[in-house]
């Protein structure tokens, strides 16, 4: 008489079955939100940034999200940012709470950025005609620019966080950071691609 | 309702749940770092760096050269490897590369006076220093003559240098002849990522007994689109603790320098040649010479390389020609007997390597190399020096990937050795297994040891009583180290990764010294194995963003030795039992300030030798000990690259002597103050 392994009257198939099931219905619960992932490596880095007492004073931390009006996408890579930093909202940098903003591009909104309290442009998809000008305010008001695409970082931005090849990476733009009046320390310098 | 109904029910129900079938978006999972969601942090800097990046467990170690001599991953690299950076070096409070392998389990260091140093690995301890290969930048500095390694001469300050790499075991199968135990690669700094590209030191200090140090060392690295320059100088005096109570011993003064210029050919092409000097001054004292006098040491090292790489099948090839020249000038008639007066010696070699992608789950590599040796000195045979000869050998390796989890290599390569003229064969076998935080490795490798040209062929009559004094044996074997080990890499948390690793070895035809008569020193295979055991453990744990501690642990025992014979290698007594160790460092002030303490235990070592020409009997204990180390670094100007460095070591015992040989120099304690100022 052939054997069969089985519990309670399910054979080992109907178990396997079942399991590959439950399974697949949860394997797309796995993965965190690339946003948030994202928003969290920004934030850790500005742990690390050593001006940043010096930029921000007593106060929070400003973080401005610019995106390009009427632009789906680049509203899209705004929302998305902004959906990152909020699922943070409670948690601290340099011991300092974090004031997040959305700014649709103006020359006059960024010129202006540092008065608002902003320490931090994010820059969204969709502006690179506007980089140059989002760059001189930047430079100006000593505001750190996080480029969302990584051609922004190696033409005038200083930071970004890329997926490169599946893996999170960190691009720091060393000579653009001096110009912003940003340090970062070597110990985070160590696990990004650095340009020069 | 049957069985396969209600099944098919269940998963109609659960895949209609499914965000296939509906238009809600499944939610994301919360992000977590080591298994706490980040949101719930009160401060984003209690989340790593690494876990935020989710770097896997190969990210987090790198890659590395110096097992395969092939770029690989660490995690996947066929034998343990230690890693030193550079900010482990500054940190460490030692200013010289010896004193600071001391930090790798496994590896074993004594100093005889200053700049005079032995290093062993895995139960070699023994006196000349010849069973490891140290390379600079890939190329190999032993000594053509005797395969021993001349730290006083390598032309590297340790603040210059990226990272030391310790590889432990048998790798003959990766670089031939005298990876015997394993490989010391010394990487010297390259203005890649936030290295600094200038730098120019002074160092001065002092023993405790008054003796002084002085040295001067620079870099100057330049990387541009097409062209590369480095050039790295080190003057050094070292009289720090030179004297013991019988022995005064001189100062070891050092100047080298080691430069490279490199120019990119093509994107992935690149010409290079480096090239090393060295002329340095320590004490004579070691396993042959039993006395103290000056001795001047000079090395040269050149190697031109293409090297490059495609897309396509050929992933990687390297043409070379390099030549080591290791020359040592001595005043004879201030020697009651055997020196190394006027001893010159080269090895020239051109080689190829080449890997290659054969499918998307294999690798293969080969390469091949040619050597030729010039070696004189007036105490090796006559039919000798004065002469060239010729080795060549080649390898073949292949490396096998069914899952992304699981990886077997196999590497075979023969050498016929300048020496002896003799095929010796060096295989590996090793199997792997990479998970998200564990690695798990097993491998099987032979190595041998090329004999040196003293113990195939030395010869020296004494000039006042004419009696032969050493004598070499030419049909002397190679000894031979087999190994099985286990090793694994432990990564439970991000910032936390453990090394442990159990080994088996097996040295056999040990080259042993026999004196008949009782006067003359002459060398013959030892038919005995000798068999070990051994672990280590080492550590990193990042406790924070500035603190970082790296513990160490050894044992080994041997199973099987004859006690009958004195072996140059591999005696049970010459090895620590145990040794452990843990070195903290970190930094503070937004990292203008930089620390480093630690310490390390050796356990007691015995020594029943015959040293030196003609032999005396040396039976020395080498006393268990503690080695302490410290430094600060401040930067002192919060903008300008200028820092200022307090390093200090001391022992316990204060004055211990951990050199068997007579008149060693105790290690003393010593503090120095240091400035740099380094820019890119």
């Amino acid at each position: 008489m052939k054997r069969r392994a089985c519990f309670a009257g399910w054979s080992f198939g109907h178990v396997f079955t079942a399991v590959v099931l439950l399974l697949l219905s949860y394997s797309r619960l796995v993965a965190a939100s690339p946003a948030e992932r994202e928003a969290a490596i920004v934030s850790r880095a500005l742990a690390f940034e050593r001006t940043l007492n010096d930029r921000v004073g007593r106060g929070s931390i400003g973080i401005a999200v610019i995106h390009k009006p009427h632009d789906a996408a680049s509203e899209r890579c705004g929302r998305d940012w902004r959906e990152g930093f909020t699922a943070l909202a409670s948690v601290k940098i340099q011991d300092r709470n974090v004031t997040l903003t959305s700014l649709p591009y103006s020359a006059e909104g960024v010129g202006r950025a540092r008065a608002q309290g902003v320490d931090v442009f994010i820059v969204c998809s969709g502006l690179a005609q506007e980089s140059n000008e989002i760059t001189r305010a930047s430079r100006a008001q000593h505001i750190l620019t996080v480029g969302t695409v990584v051609h922004y970082v190696e033409q005038n931005m200083s930071f970004g966080v890329f997926q490169e090849e599946g893996k999170y990476r960190m691009v720091v733009n060393l000579r653009f950071a001096a110009a912003e009046g940003v340090s970062f320390s070597s110990s985070m310098l160590k696990l990004a691609r650095v340009l020069r | 309702m049957s069985r396969s109904s209600l099944l098919l029910a269940v998963a109609s129900v659960v895949l209609a749940a499914s965000p296939a079938a509906g238009e809600q978006p499944t939610p994301a999972a919360p992000l977590t770092v080591d298994g706490t969601e980040v949101s719930d942090l009160e401060d984003i800097e209690d989340a790593s760096f690494e876990g935020l990046l989710d770097m896997s467990l190969s990210d987090r170690l790198g890659a590395t050269e110096a097992v395969s001599r092939d770029a690989e991953e660490v995690l996947r690299a066929p034998a343990t490897l230690s890693t030193l950076r550079g900010d482990q070096l500054r940190r460490s409070g030692h200013s010289s590369l010896p004193e600071l392998l001391r930090q790798v389990p496994g590896v074993q260091v004594f100093r005889s006076a200053p700049g005079n140093y032995v290093v062993s690995i895995r139960g070699a301890g023994g006196l000349g220093g010849n069973n490891v290969v140290l390379t600079i930048d890939g190329i190999p500095v032993n000594s053509p003559l005797d395969g021993s390694v001349d730290w006083d001469a390598v032309p590297v300050h340790p603040h210059d240098v990226e990272r030391i790499e310790v590889v432990r075991g048998p790798v003959s199968s990766s670089y031939g002849a005298n990876a015997y135990t394993g490989v010391i690669n010394i990487v010297t700094r390259d203005a890649v990522g936030i290295s600094p590209a200038h730098a120019l030191r002074g160092q001065a200090g002092v023993g405790d007994d008054g003796s002084g140090y002085a040295s001067a060392s620079g870099s100057l690295v330049h990387v541009g689109k097409r062209l590369r320059l480095k050039w790295l100088f080190d003057t050094t005096y070292d009289a720090l603790n030179r004297d013991s109570d019988t022995t005064d011993h001189v100062a070891h003064q050092r100047a080298g320098f080691v430069g490279k210029i490199g120019w990119q050919l093509t994107d992935t092409d690149l010409v290079s040649l480096e090239l090393g000097r060295s002329v340095s001054r320590r004490s004579s004292l070691d396993h042959l010479v039993l006395e103290s006098q000056p001795q001047r040491r000079e090395l040269l090292f050149a190697q031109l390389k293409v090297e490059g790489g495609t897309s396509g099948a050929l992933k990687s090839y390297q043409l070379w020609a390099r030549s080591a020249l290791l020359n040592t000038r001595t005043d004879a008639a201030a020697y009651a007997g055997f020196s190394y007066a006027d001893t010159e010696s080269n090895r020239a070699a051109l080689g190829s390597d080449f890997s290659l992608k054969l499918a998307s789950w294999m690798d293969a590599s080969f390469g091949a190399l040619a050597t030729l040796d010039y070696v004189a000195a007036p105490y090796v045979h006559p039919n000798v020096t004065g002469n060239t000869r010729g080795g060549y050998g080649g390898y073949a390796g292949i490396s096998l990937n069914p899952t992304s989890y699981l990886d077997t290599r196999i590497a075979v390569r023969g050498d016929v050795s300048a020496v002896t003229g003799r095929l010796e064969e060096s295989y590996r076998v090793s199997v792997g297994y990479h998970g998200e935080r564990v690695g798990l490795r097993l491998t099987g490798a032979t190595a041998f040891r090329e004999p040196s040209y003293v113990e195939a062929g030395g010869r020296f009559v004494d000039p006042a009583s004419r009696l032969i004094l050493l004598e070499g044996t030419p049909a002397i074997h190679s000894p031979r180290n087999s190994s099985l080990e286990l090793a694994a890499i432990l990564a439970p948390t991000s910032t936390l990764s453990i090394h442990p690793v159990v080994y088996l070895s097996r040295f056999d035809n040990a080259i042993v010294e026999d004196f008949a008569p009782l006067v003359r020193r002459t060398f013959r295979n030892d038919s005995h194995p000798r068999t070990l055991l051994g672990g280590e453990l080492a550590a990193t744990w990042k406790v924070s963003e500035s603190v970082s501690l790296h513990p160490s642990l050894s044992v080994l025992r041997f199973l099987s030795v004859n006690d009958a014979q004195v072996a140059t290698i591999g005696v049970p007594e010459q090895n620590a039992a145990v040794t452990a160790g843990l070195q903290l460092d970190g930094t503070l002030a937004d990292e203008r300030l930089a620390y480093g303490l630690g310490g390390l235990f050796v356990a007691r070592r015995d020594y029943s030798v015959r040293a030196g020409v003609p032999p005396q009997i040396l039976d020395q204990g080498v006393p268990a000990a503690a080695y302490l180390n410290a430094s600060v670094e401040y930067a002192l100007l919060a903008t300008q690259p200028l820092r200022l460095s307090l390093r200090g070591v001391t022992h316990a015992p204060t004055q211990l002597i951990d050199s068997p040989l007579p008149g060693a120099a105790p290690l003393g304690s010593h503090l120095m103050l240091g400035l740099e100022y380094a820019s890119e």
